[in-house]
C-alpha cells in the first residue's frame, strides 16, 4: 500500500466510528420512542377501562353517598384521596340544569359545563373536549337515578395521557443505553481489525488496476486472514505476471496487425496501380480478391464481386465461359496456359484475359485457386491501327516523290541524247522533289517529337515586330514570291512573347509557303501583326484558291489533303498545317481559319503577351 | 499508220509528264488526265487503245475507273496497266473480275511500262 492511500483508509475508519455512534444513538432513540408509544397506549386503555367501569359504579350510588352525609365520607372524596389514576382530572355531580352539586378537581383543571342530553339513550356515554387550559379531556358520564327518576349526572374527567415513561421503563432504558454504548466501541475495534486486511486488499486491487506495484505484499494479520492474504498476494503477483505477458503479446499483435494492414494497403495500392485488373478466385471458384480496375473494365459494381462465383461474375457470357474453363483447367494438373481477347459490348471495351493457376508455396501440387489478369486493349488496338495508318501515309507520301525521281533519272539514263529541254525539266523536278522530301521529313520529325513530348522547348523573349520582319525578308527572297504581292504590316509598339523561335518560325513559314503554293498568279500575301491588351495576333492572309467549308474542319488533321483539283495540282504531303497546329498548341496559343473558296484564306495565330503569361503563371 | 492512243490517269503531274515524254518518243499518242473522273469523261470520245492508271486518285480511284470502263462501249476488253505501290497490293482481288490487266509496282520504271505496252500491241498485231 502506498502513502497516498493511507489517509483515505483513516478517513474511512473515522467514518465507520462516527457511523457506529450515530447508529447506536438512533437505536436508543427508537427504543425510547417505542417504549413511550407503548406506555401511552397502555394509559389510554387503563383510562377507558377505569372510566367506563367507575362511572357506572358511581351512577348506581345516591347523591348522598357520593357527597357524604354527616360524618360519613362521600365516594367522590375517596376517589380524590386515593388518586385512583395519575391522569384523573375531576369527578363531579351535576343536577339536571348542569349545576354542580359536588365536585373534586385536580389542580390546574377547569371543569367545562355539561349540556344535559335529552334522550335517555344518550344519558350514559363518553365525550372528548379541549380543556380551557389546553390539552384534551376525556369525560365519562352516567345518570344518577332515585326511585326510577333521573336526579343528576355523575361526570368523571381524565386528562389525555402524553408520551411519558414510568420508572421501571426508565431504569430498563438506562441499562440498555449503557450496554449499547459499551458495545459500540468494542464492535468498532473488532470491525476495524477485520477491515484492515480488506482495506489492504482494496489498496492492492487499486494498485492492480492502476498497474502500480505494491512493495508490501506481506500482510501481517491474525491467523484467520493471514493465509488468505498470503494466497491473495500470490494470486496478485501471478496476475501481474499474466497481465505483463498479455500486454507484451497484445503490443506484439497490435504491431503485427498494423504491419499487416500497412503491407496489405501497400500491396493493394501496388496492384491497383498496375495497368491491368487482377482477380483471384479460390479453389472452389469463388472470387476472393479483385483490384479496383475490374469494375471499370467489366462493368461490375464494387462490393458485388467478392464472394460470388466466377460463372456469375459478369453478364457477358463469353467472359463467364472463359473464366469457368480457366478455373476447370487450373484444377487439372496438366495446366495449359491460355489467354483470350474478348470484346465486351456492355462497356464497349476489348479485353485481353490471361489465367494462371495459383499453387501453394509449401506444397507445389496443392492448388490454391486461379489468378486472372484482365488487360484493356481497346486503345492498344486503336493506337496500333492509327500507327499503321500513319506509317502507310508516310510511306505513300515518301514514295510519291521517290517515284518521280526514279522515273526522271531512268528517262535521262535511257536518253543519252536527251534534249536540253528535258534535261532542264528533269533537273528542276529532281530539285523540287528532293526539297519536298526534305521538308516532309523535317515536318514529320518535328511533329513526331511534339507528339511524343520529346521536343525541347527553348522559350525566349521574342519581340514580335523584329521576328516577323526577319521572316518576311527571308521569305521575300523565295523565287516563287517574285510573281506575288507580298506585304508586311505591323502595329506600333508590338509587345513581346515567350516563344521557341525556331518552332514558331517553322509554323509561320509553313503558313506563308501554303499561301504561296495555293495562291493565284499575281495574287497577294499579307503578313500582319496586331495586338490587344492580352494577346498578339499574327495573320497570314492570301488571295488564293481558298478552302471549302467541308475541308476547313479537317485541314489541321495529319495527312489530310483536299480532293479539290486545284489543290491536287500542287504538290503537298498533308503535314504542314498539322505541324502548325501542334506548334501553336505547344505555346498555349490559338489558331483560327477564315476562308472562302475562290477568294482566299486567312490563318490567325494568337499568343498571350509576356505580361499576361506571367499573370497566368501567378 | 495511225498511232496507238494511250490514256494516262495520274494525279501526280510530273509522273504523267515523264510517262508522256517517254511514250511519245516510242510513237504513241498520249493523253494525260488528273483522275478517274476526267478519264471517264474523255474515254468515249478518245477511244484509247490502252489505259494506264494510278490507284489512289481524288474524285475517282483507279479501281472504280477500271470497273466502270469495263461496262463502257469499247472498254470491255481494253488492256489496262495499273501503277500501284506495294502497300496497295493486298487489295488486288478485284483484278480477277475485270481481266486483261497488268500491274506495275511503284516506283514505276518508264522502261518497263514501254515494254508492257509494246508487248500488248505486238500480241494484238499477231492475233
Amino acid at each position: 500500500m502506498n502513502d497516498k492511500q493511507k489517509p483515505n483508509v483513516n478517513i474511512g475508519n473515522e467514518k465507520i466510528g462516527i457511523g457506529m455512534i450515530a447508529s447506536s444513538l438512533v437505536v436508543i432513540v427508537i427504543t425510547v420512542a417505542v417504549f413511550m408509544y407503548q406506555q401511552k397506549h397502555e394509559d389510554i386503555n387503563a383510562i377507558q377501562r377505569q372510566g367506563t367501569g367507575l362511572v357506572r359504579l358511581l351512577g348506581s350510588m345516591s347523591i348522598e353517598q357520593l357527597n357524604g352525609e354527616g360524618s360519613s365520607v362521600g365516594m367522590l372524596r375517596v376517589l380524590k384521596e386515593t388518586q385512583v389514576n395519575r391522569h384523573f382530572a375531576y369527578a363531579a355531580v351535576v343536577n339536571l340544569d348542569g349545576m354542580s352539586l359536588a365536585e373534586f378537581v385536580a389542580p390546574d383543571v377547569i371543569v367545562s359545563p355539561m349540556v344535559i342530553p335529552r334522550l335517555p339513550s344518550q344519558w350514559i356515554g363518553e365525550r372528548e373536549y379541549e380543556s380551557a387550559k389546553g390539552g384534551m379531556i376525556k369525560e365519562y358520564f352516567a345518570p344518577i337515578m332515585q326511585q326510577g327518576e333521573l336526579k343528576a349526572f355523575i361526570r368523571l374527567g381524565y386528562q389525555e395521557p402524553g408520551y411519558t415513561l414510568n420508572t421501571s421503563q426508565v431504569r430498563l432504558l438506562a441499562i440498555l443505553s449503557m450496554a449499547i454504548f459499551m458495545l459500540t466501541p468494542i464492535f468498532y475495534f473488532l470491525i476495524k481489525k477485520e477491515i484492515k486486511p480488506l482495506t489492504r486488499i482494496s489498496g492492492q486491487l487499486q494498485a492492480l488496476i492502476k498497474k502500480t506495484e505494491t512493495t508490501d505484499s506481506d500482510v501481517s494479520s491474525n491467523n484467520s486472514t493471514k493465509d488468505l492474504m498470503q494466497q491473495f498476494s500470490t494470486v496478485v503477483q501471478a496476475a501481474y505476471k499474466h497481465i505483463d505477458t498479455l500486454e507484451a503479446k497484445q503490443t506484439n499483435s497490435v504491431v503485427s496487425s498494423k504491419l499487416l494492414v500497412y503491407q496489405k494497403a501497400r500491396l493493394e495500392s501496388a496492384l491497383n496501380a498496375l495497368p491491368f485488373a487482377i482477380l483471384v478466385a479460390d479453389e472452389s471458384g469463388q472470387v476472393t480478391y479483385t483490384s479496383n480496375k475490374i469494375h471499370n473494365l467489366l462493368g461490375t459494381q464494387q462490393g458485388e464481386v467478392l464472394g460470388c462465383n466466377l460463372c456469375d461474375l459478369c453478364e457477358n457470357r463469353e467472359i463467364s465461359e472463359y473464366l469457368v474453363s480457366c478455373h476447370a483447367n487450373s484444377a487439372v494438373k496438366a495446366y495449359q496456359h491460355h489467354d483470350a481477347d474478348i470484346y465486351l459490348p456492355e462497356t464497349d471495351k476489348r479485353v485481353s484475359v490471361n489465367a494462371y493457376p495459383l499453387f501453394s508455396q509449401k506444397n507445389e501440387s496443392q492448388l490454391l485457386g486461379t489468378v486472372i489478369v484482365f488487360r484493356d486493349i481497346t486503345h492498344e488496338g486503336l493506337e496500333q491501327k492509327n500507327n499503321g495508318e500513319f506509317i502507310a501515309h508516310v510511306a505513300h507520301e515518301l514514295k510519291s516523290p521517290l517515284n518521280i525521281l526514279f522515273m526522271y533519272s531512268e528517262t535521262l539514263l535511257d536518253n543519252a541524247d536527251a534534249s536540253r529541254e528535258l534535261t532542264i525539266e528533269a533537273a528542276n523536278v529532281i530539285h523540287d522533289e528532293t526539297g519536298r522530301i526534305s521538308q516532309m521529313i523535317d515536318n514529320l520529325l518535328n511533329l513526331t517529337m511534339i507528339e511524343m513530348g520529346t521536343v525541347a522547348m527553348r522559350r525566349q523573349r521574342v519581340k514580335i515586330a523584329e521576328f516577323l520582319k526577319d521572316i518576311y525578308q527571308t521569305m521575300s527572297r523565295n523565287k516563287q514570291v517574285e510573281s506575288l504581292e507580298f506585304s508586311l504590316e505591323l502595329e506600333h509598339d508590338l509587345g513581346s512573347v515567350q516563344l521557341d523561335k525556331d518552332l514558331v518560325r517553322v509554323c509561320i513559314n509553313n503558313l506563308i509557303s501554303n499561301a504561296i503554293k495555293y495562291n493565284k498568279p499575281g495574287g497577294k500575301i499579307e503578313l500582319i501583326a496586331e495586338q490587344n491588351d492580352m494577346e498578339i495576333f499574327v495573320r497570314v492572309r492570301d488571295s488564293g484558291i481558298g478552302i471549302s467549308p467541308e475541308d476547313q474542319h479537317r485541314i489541321f488533321s495529319k495527312f489530310f489533303r483536299s480532293d479539290d483539283d486545284e489543290v491536287r495540282k500542287r504538290s503537298g504531303h498533308g503535314l504542314g498545317l498539322s505541324l502548325v497546329n501542334e506548334i501553336v498548341k505547344l505555346h498555349n496559343g490559338k489558331i483560327q481559319l477564315n476562308s472562302s473558296p475562290g477568294e482566299g484564306s486567312e490563318f490567325v495565330i494568337s499568343f498571350k503577351k509576356e505580361n499576361n503569361m506571367l499573370k497566368d503563371a501567378i | 499508220m495511225n498511232a496507238h492512243k494511250i490514256l494516262i490517269a495520274d494525279d501526280e503531274p510530273y509522273v504523267a509528264r515523264v510517262l508522256k515524254l517517254v511514250l511519245q518518243k516510242e510513237g504513241y499518242k498520249v493523253t494525260c488526265v488528273n483522275n478517274g473522273k476526267e478519264a471517264l469523261d474523255i474515254f468515249a470520245t478518245l477511244q484509247p487503245d490502252i489505259l494506264v492508271t494510278d490507284v489512289k486518285m481524288p474524285h475517282l480511284g483507279g479501281r472504280e475507273l477500271v470497273e466502270t470502263v469495263r461496262t463502257l462501249e469499247g472498254g470491255s476488253n481494253i488492256p489496262v496497266v495499273v501503277m500501284t505501290s506495294t502497300l496497295e497490293s493486298e487489295n488486288r482481288d478485284w483484278v480477277h473480275d475485270v481481266g486483261n490487266i497488268s500491274f506495275l509496282g511503284k516506283p514505276v520504271s518508264p522502261r518497263d511500262l514501254v515494254r508492257v505496252i509494246n508487248t500488248h500491241f505486238i500480241h494484238s498485231k499477231a492475233s
